[in-house]
Parts: structure tokens; C-alpha cells; sequence
């Protein structure tokens, strides 16, 4: 897949008085995109309307170009689509097979045995074999997310629309799924939602930044941690001009903001310039 | 590895076709384990042949045994009666579609009945009860809140609709033979026996409608509370005794039928994605 698999013009989508998007213009290629934003960001509305679940108020998306306001379009993009919500909902009842399976006939997969041949290799690729058999009741948070994230590899769609994938994973259960999203990312449009910002540097080729609704940043993680060039210093001491100070492992503090002449500066992490992006209009926020 | 030999396709067919001594068979089969060419050769065979049909049906069988979907006893009766397999497993998810489910609503409409029993204003009871039965269970067959995987069914390719549809259908054939059969034990089996059938359906079907615009719990309290103060309202200002349910009553249920139903076609792609 070659170009813009995802296209978003001037999208707008509020809920009563909350602007949730206000005019996101975006264009998004094959390989891994990390979205992050801090929370009410906007980014769970986006999500949602990339999945066609949500309608914008404004705006245009095309997806495979393919217009999700038009209904016959719109159920062509949900063909080559899996989305994994924030939240996903689960009969609990059911066994990770069942609710696989169950999503799989909703993916308009009807004859038996093919089914059920994509339900193994869906579960397969999301480590799920041994527990395929266990009540959704009895599977860890991490477990469920598998289970989230099988349904929607099913049918091997050709984009990715991930909320929050990594949320409550222990670190040996996040890096399967790095490794898992990495591989995702090669041939197809991954669009990841995270609040870790070490996610976004050890997976995505770029990534966006989302605050009140709008797009803050565009760009590679290493322009995320341009924000930060000379802006990051160690002290002794928590200095009284840094927006954000942190005293780190080795004793020292970490400071952000507008350094004093003579300051120690510091390589800047992503972590650094998203703090700053999204720390700075936070503060702006509270005056 | 493919072996640098391949057996003669006459031979193949004889052997398919169980024309071949013992020996030809014997090499065959000694041959095919390790030459993908000629065992794809055997499956082509096979397939064409009079083999195919009871081939089927024995992997048919084997799927059938071991199936990682527990089936319950309310997806094996779908089954049974012909529906497929797929459309099962989908009303297998509906939560008005369980036993406990059943069992409850059994339970309203057993004391609505023995009130028949009792006096002219239990036979009112009954009537209203039987058609918040469907009602209910249409209401909690599909929508946000009473289906936990509503989200990842809505960017799912089936329409939303169709699901709405094959679920509605379900629960209010189950709803309308479990109200039917309660009002069998009513003590009068005349006209007002059946008298709640034709409500049932246009309340149903003007929840539906109604989920259109607002989620179906939300139509679902709102139809059951118009009906039973139009009902109460009704039985209070005129002089016949069950006036909601007679002659100009019952076609005025069919009106509103018909209408809701145009609305509920009309509206179809309303429900194919969130509004919230």
C-alpha cells in the first residue's frame, strides 16, 4: 500500500458544549503512527471516528480512498479495518475462541471452517493459543487486551486503528506487544493511541500530538525531542526557573524550561519535549 | 523433498476410485506421504469423485466433535429448526436470548395471569403486561449498554441494521410463544386472550423506530410508560370495559405499526454508528 491510506480534513466533533476536535487535518502512511496526547486530548474521538463508529460534525475522512460518509464506502473501509477500542467490551461468558469467533461472523465471515481457521491464526498471532479455550472471565487485563487485539487482526485488514493497546500491560507483556505491532506496522497503516511516550519511541516512523482537540506536533519522535534542545539541564538542586524538575537516579535533578546561562544542558528525551509541548499548554491552561 | 518420481494419473484414479490391487495401493501410499504433487493429485481426485460427498460429511462430523464453540441449549434449537450456524452464535450473544432471561419474564407473566384469575382488573393486568414482555426483550437484544461488544460490532462490516433485525425477530418470536402460552391459562379463552398480540408488536416496533434517535433502554422506558398511561387513561374515560383493546383500539395498533416500521426503514443507517 503505497501513499496516504488515511486522509482526514478539517475533522470537528463535539459532545454538547466539549470541543473534542477542532479542525485535525491529517494524512497518514503505511508503517506504525503514534498518537499521543494527554487525557481529553481528543485522542479516543479520533479513534473512534477513524474506525467509523463516530461521525464527525465537520470535516472529511477518507480511509483507502474511501469516503466514510457514504454508507456503501463506509462499509467497504469496515472490510479492511480492525479496531481495538479504549475499552472493549467482552461477554464475558464467552471463551476467548467464542468472542473471536463471535466478532469473525460480524466481519462477515459465515462458512465454519474458514472461520474458525482465522479465529486460530488471529489468536495465534496475538499469543492467545493456550488460553483460547479459557472464559474471558478468567483471563488477566493483559490477557483481554490480547483477546481485543486478536479480534482485530481478523481477516488480516490492511489498517490498524489501536486505542491505547499497551494500558495495563506488565513490562514483558508490552514488549511482545511492541514486538507484535512492529512487524503489524511493516506492510500495513498502524495508528496507535498511548499515554508512554517509550512506546512511541521504540515503535512509531512518526507520530502526532494531540491536545484540546487540535494537533499540536507532526512529525518523527526525534522532533518530539527537538522541542526540548536547550531546554533540559542537570542541577544539583531543583532550579527555581524550570517548569518541571525531577530528581533522577543518580542524585541529580533533571530540569525543563528555560535554562540559566551557564546551565549543564542535556541531551533532550521525547519524554522531555512532550512534557514541554503538552506541560506548557497545561499551564496556560490553569492561568 | 519432493521425490524425482510421480505416479501414473491412471494409476491415481483407479486408486481413487478403489480399482487398484493391494500392491498398486500399497506404493501409492508408500509414494504420496512424501510427493506434495501427487497427494494434491489424490486431493483433486477425491474432490471430483463420488468420495467427496461422504468425505464431507465425515470431516463434517470430526468439526462437529471438536468444536471449541460450547453450544447452549437455545443455539442448538436455532440450529435445529434450520437456521444456519453463523446466526446462531449471534443470537447466542443476546442477553434476552438466555434462559434467565426467560425464566424471569415467565415469572411476569405467571402473576399477571393469576391475576386474570382474580377480577376484570387483573385480566387488564395481563394485557398490559404481555406486550412489555417483547419490548423489553427487544430493547435489550442490541445498543450501547446492553451489548458489551457494541463498539467493535459497529466498525464490523454487518450492518448494524441486519443485526438489529435477525436479534428483534428472535426475541419477539421467543416473547410472543412465552406470552401465548400464558395466556392460554387466562380463564376466558375468548377475543381479549389474544387481545395484547397486535400492541405487542406496534410497541415493539415503535421502540425500534424510537432507537433511532436515542439509545433503546432509553426508547424502551419511555414506549412502556407512554403504553401504560395511554392504557390506564383509556380504561378511566370510556364506558366499555378493555376499550384500548377492542375494534377501533386494535387498528389504531396497526396505524402505528405500519408507521413506526416506515420510520424504523427510513432510519436504518442512523444506527449503523455512535452519536455519542
Amino acid at each position: 500500500m503505497n501513499g496516504s491510506a488515511i486522509s482526514l480534513q478539517d475533522i470537528h466533533r463535539s459532545f454538547l458544549r466539549t470541543r473534542a476536535l477542532e479542525g485535525v487535518t491529517l494524512d497518514i502512511q503505511t508503517g506504525v503512527t503514534g498518537l499521543l496526547g494527554p487525557n481529553g486530548a481528543g485522542k479516543t474521538t479520533l479513534q473512534r471516528i477513524l474506525a467509523t463508529v463516530l461521525a464527525p460534525d465537520r470535516g472529511r475522512l477518507r480511509i483507502l480512498g474511501l469516503d466514510s460518509a457514504k454508507p456503501r464506502e463506509r462499509l467497504e473501509i469496515r472490510r479492511q479495518l480492525g479496531y481495538m477500542p479504549q475499552e472493549p467490551g467482552f461477554h464475558r461468558s464467552f471463551t476467548a475462541f467464542e468472542f473471536v469467533d463471535y466478532v469473525a461472523i460480524l466481519k462477515e465471515m459465515t462458512g465454519r471452517r474458514a472461520r474458525h481457521e482465522e479465529v486460530r491464526r488471529a489468536l495465534e498471532l496475538a499469543g492467545l493459543n493456550a488460553v483460547a479455550r479459557k472464559r474471558i472471565r478468567a483471563l488477566s487485563g493483559g490477557m483481554r487486551r490480547r483477546v481485543a487485539l486478536a479480534q482485530a487482526l481478523l481477516g488480516d485488514p490492511g489498517v490498524l486503528i489501536l486505542d491505547e493497546p499497551t494500558a495495563g500491560l506488565d513490562p514483558e507483556q508490552r514488549l511482545r506487544f511492541r514486538e507484535m505491532l512492529s512487524m503489524l506496522g511493516e506492510d500495513r497503516t498502524v495508528l496507535i493511541s498511548t499515554h508512554q511516550t517509550e512506546d512511541v519511541a521504540a515503535l512509531c516512523q512518526r507520530l502526532i500530538v494531540l491536545h484540546r482537540g487540535r494537533v499540536v506536533l507532526d512529525g518523527s519522535p526525534r522532533d518530539l525531542a527537538e522541542v526540548a534542545r536547550g531546554r533540559v539541564w542537570l542541577a544539583d538542586a531543583r532550579d527555581p526557573a524550570a517548569r518541571l524538575s525531577w530528581r533522577t537516579a543518580e542524585g541529580r535533578h533533571r530540569n525543563i524550561g528555560e535554562a540559566p546561562p551557564g546551565a549543564q544542558m542535556v541531551e533532550p528525551s521525547i519524554e522531555d519535549g512532550y512534557l514541554l509541548l503538552v506541560g506548557k499548554a497545561a499551564l496556560e491552561e490553569a492561568a | 523433498m519432493t521425490p524425482d518420481w510421480h505416479a501414473e494419473p491412471v494409476a491415481l484414479r483407479h486408486y481413487v476410485a478403489g480399482r487398484i490391487d493391494e500392491a498398486g495401493a500399497a506404493s501409492i501410499e508408500a509414494h504420496i506421504p512424501s510427493c506434495w504433487r501427487c497427494r494434491r493429485s489424490v486431493a483433486t481426485l477425491i474432490g471430483l469423485g463420488p468420495m467427496a460427498a461422504p468425505l464431507s460429511r465425515i470431516w463434517g462430523g470430526i468439526e462437529e466433535r471438536t468444536d471449541p464453540v460450547r453450544r447452549g441449549a437455545i443455539e442448538r434449537l436455532v440450529v435445529r429448526v434450520g437456521l444456519p450456524e453463523h446466526i446462531a452464535r449471534l443470537l447466542a450473544a443476546t442477553r434476552s436470548l438466555r434462559l434467565s432471561w426467560f425464566a424471569a419474564m415467565s415469572i411476569a407473566l405467571g402473576f399477571a395471569a393469576l391475576a386474570a384469575h382474580g377480577s376484570t382488573d387483573g385480566l387488564l393486568l395481563f394485557l398490559i403486561v404481555a406486550p412489555l414482555v417483547p419490548l423489553a426483550g427487544v430493547a435489550a437484544a442490541y445498543g450501547p449498554g446492553v451489548d458489551p461488544a457494541y463498539e467493535v460490532g459497529l466498525a464490523a462490516p454487518m450492518r448494524s441494521f441486519r443485526l438489529l433485525l435477525i436479534r428483534s425477530v428472535a426475541v419477539l418470536a421467543a416473547s410472543i410463544t412465552l406470552a401465548a402460552a400464558a395466556a392460554l391459562t387466562l380463564p376466558h379463552l375468548d377475543w381479549a386472550a389474544a387481545a395484547w398480540l397486535v400492541p405487542s408488536l406496534a410497541l415493539t416496533l415503535v421502540t425500534l423506530a424510537l432507537s433511532t434517535y436515542v439509545s433503546s433502554l432509553r426508547a424502551a422506558v419511555g414506549v412502556a410508560g407512554g403504553w401504560v398511561a395511554a392504557v390506564l387513561v383509556t380504561e378511566s374515560l370510556s364506558r366499555a370495559r378493555l376499550a384500548a383493546f377492542r375494534g377501533i383500539g386494535q387498528l389504531a395498533f396497526v396505524i402505528v405499526a405500519l408507521v413506526a416500521a416506515a420510520i424504523l426503514a427510513n432510519r436504518r443507517d442512523a444506527i449503523d454508528r455512535r452519536s455519542a
